[in-house]
């Protein structure tokens, strides 16, 4: 690297030759490679990188583009004007990517809602890296929990304990239903190996709300709390199948 | 049982895991860490030797890898059983948390770059305990200027360090088209200086318009390959644990996945074989 100031120690080497890459500056670095390598192999470089992470966006976030005109040429600006961040375990480029879209665009009601839609998936996925014992822990009980509620009603002083890995969201083409507008509306809770969505009317979210707060609880501990609740138990048995509640191993 | 050969897993590969030529592993570290997995990747299949492979610890950088991402790094090394941990000799950020150039690039081969190289194999090795490290050889998009030759700097980094190598022989295959650069003449160099070795085995092609061997991992092994590999072979003796054979495109039918395979394993016994004759 004898393109640059000889005073250049290698962090800095480093620092300045890595800033250029990512931003694709492919001149930047001319000087500093070996005569038999050309512009041609560092644009190489830059575009095998770049049509990484354009692949890996798009893909990934190919259910968000739906509500978005050009959204390609929205990935293809984001890429220039922020380079990859690395050993971001807990931040992905397509949760980036969205956060830039937030703070450059004036979203549309229905793309906001896409992009909380994607954003409450990644919050999940966040919830449970940070705890992964708690995610494993309740899907084994879950699994049972659907067997027993198949082979019995469940019984009023059975413990029931929420998925901790659920993440409230709001989603304004819910607020019809909800009554709710200024409320999140809709939660989002990993189930296996994947990340599910409940939408509650107003009633509902109001005893799942309550189901979370007071967790672990009883269904009949829950149901006082919730008399003007209808079908409790109906409920209770679609939260168990829907994976936001299981029943305790006694 | 040693050297094992198998492939690096992919889910188009994952069905004939059976094989009996395929008794080794190698796990790419972000397919296995998905935050919601329930068990471990491997949970179903049995193998006799388990690699961890990475691509973004970054050796090359100045400054120590993220100790949070060597722990995810070993958490699931022991989820999957794994006995090793791997990487490329190349760097991926020059500031920690900074701008990734987006693809593992080697280093310039200069004192400075070998002292943090070797700084950071050290700190990686501790923090790794019982899991062996190895560090892979890249082919280049292009090189930088440096004071060393390539193959002076990895056996000073392979003997100051003590750690294995993953020598992908068709990333040297790859330079030695693209940069004349004999890729005989490198592992030969190399090899001996390492503790213990793995091998990767991959093909890609020539794109006639920029004139350059591109490492796609997408085609079958070339012949050129397999003739490095097996003097390769030789070459590591005993200290060879394990052989992967890359695919990430182009995926073979059921008999190309199971031939490729069954090649690596077959010149392995065969230089076993010559070896105790």
């Amino acid at each position: 690297m004898c393109g640059q100031l000889a005073s250049e120690d290698y962090p800095q080497q480093l620092a300045r030759v890595s800033a250029a890459l990512a931003a694709a500056q492919t001149q930047a670095i001319l000087g500093d490679i070996t005569p038999n390598c050309g512009p041609g192999d560092v644009q190489r470089f830059v575009d095998n990188a770049v049509g990484e992470r354009f692949r890996l966006i798009s893909e990934e976030l190919a259910f968000v583009a739906l509500a978005f005109d050009g959204f390609d040429q929205l990935i293809e600006r984001y890429l220039r004007e922020t380079p990859r961040q690395t050993y971001a375990l807990d931040q992905s480029d397509q949760e980036r990517f969205l956060g830039w879209l937030r703070r450059t665009r004036v979203l549309a009601a229905k793309q906001s809602d896409f992009v909380s839609h994607q954003e409450a998936e990644y919050a999940c996925l966040t919830k449970a890296r940070e705890n992964r014992a708690g995610h494993v822990a309740f899907q084994r009980v879950w699994t049972l929990s659907k067997q027993t509620q198949r082979e019995q009603q469940v019984p009023a002083n059975q413990e029931m304990q929420v998925n901790p890995i659920h993440i409230w969201s709001r989603m304004t083409i819910a607020d019809a239903q909800s009554n709710q507008p200024s409320e999140d509306n809709v939660l989002f809770l990993a189930v296996g190996q994947e990340v599910r969505s409940l939408w509650l009317d107003a009633e509902r979210i109001t005893a799942v709300r309550d189901l979370t707060q007071h967790n672990p609880t009883t269904l009949a501990a829950w149901s006082a709390r919730n008399r003007e609740l209808t079908n409790r138990t109906q409920l209770c048995d679609e939260l168990i199948a829907a994976g936001l509640v299981a029943l305790a191993r006694t | 049982m040693l050297p094992a050969t198998g492939y690096a897993l992919r889910n188009e590969n994952r069905p004939f895991a059976d094989d009996p030529a395929w008794n080794a592993i190698e796990v790419d570290f972000l397919r296995a860490c998905h935050p919601l997995r329930t068990e471990p990747l491997l949970t179903g299949l049995n193998f006799d030797y388990v690699s961890i492979h990475s691509l973004e610890l970054s050796v090359c950088s100045p400054d120590a890898p993220d100790p949070h991402f060597l722990d995810a790094l070993v958490e699931i090394a022991r989820e999957n059983r794994a006995v090793a941990i791997t990487d490329h000799l190349g760097f991926t950020h020059g500031v920690a948390g900074g701008a990734g150039v987006g693809h593992v690039t080697a280093p310039p081969f200069t004192q400075a770059a070998f002292d943090a190289t070797c700084r950071n194999i050290d700190h990686i090795q501790r923090h790794f305990g019982e899991f062996l490290f190895y560090a892979e050889n890249l082919a280049h998009f292009f090189q930088w200027q440096g004071t060393l030759d390539e193959a002076d700097f990895m056996i000073g980094v392979l003997e100051r360090t003590g750690c294995g190598l993953l020598l992908d022989v068709t990333n040297a295959y790859a330079n030695e088209r693209n940069f004349a650069t004999s890729a005989g003449d490198f592992i030969r160099a190399i090899v001996p200086a390492a503790s213990r070795v793995q091998m990767h085995l991959a093909g890609g092609f020539f794109d006639d318009q920029r004139g350059r061997y591109i490492d796609s991992h997408s085609e079958p092994i070339p012949a050129e390959v397999w003739s490095l590999y097996e003097e390769a072979i030789a070459l590591s003796g005993p200290r060879l644990d394990a052989v992967f054979i890359e695919r990430d495109w182009n995926y073979p039918t059921e008999a190309g996945w199971r031939n490729e395979v069954h090649k690596a394993r077959h010149l392995l016994d065969a230089a076993q074989a010559a070896a105790v004759s």
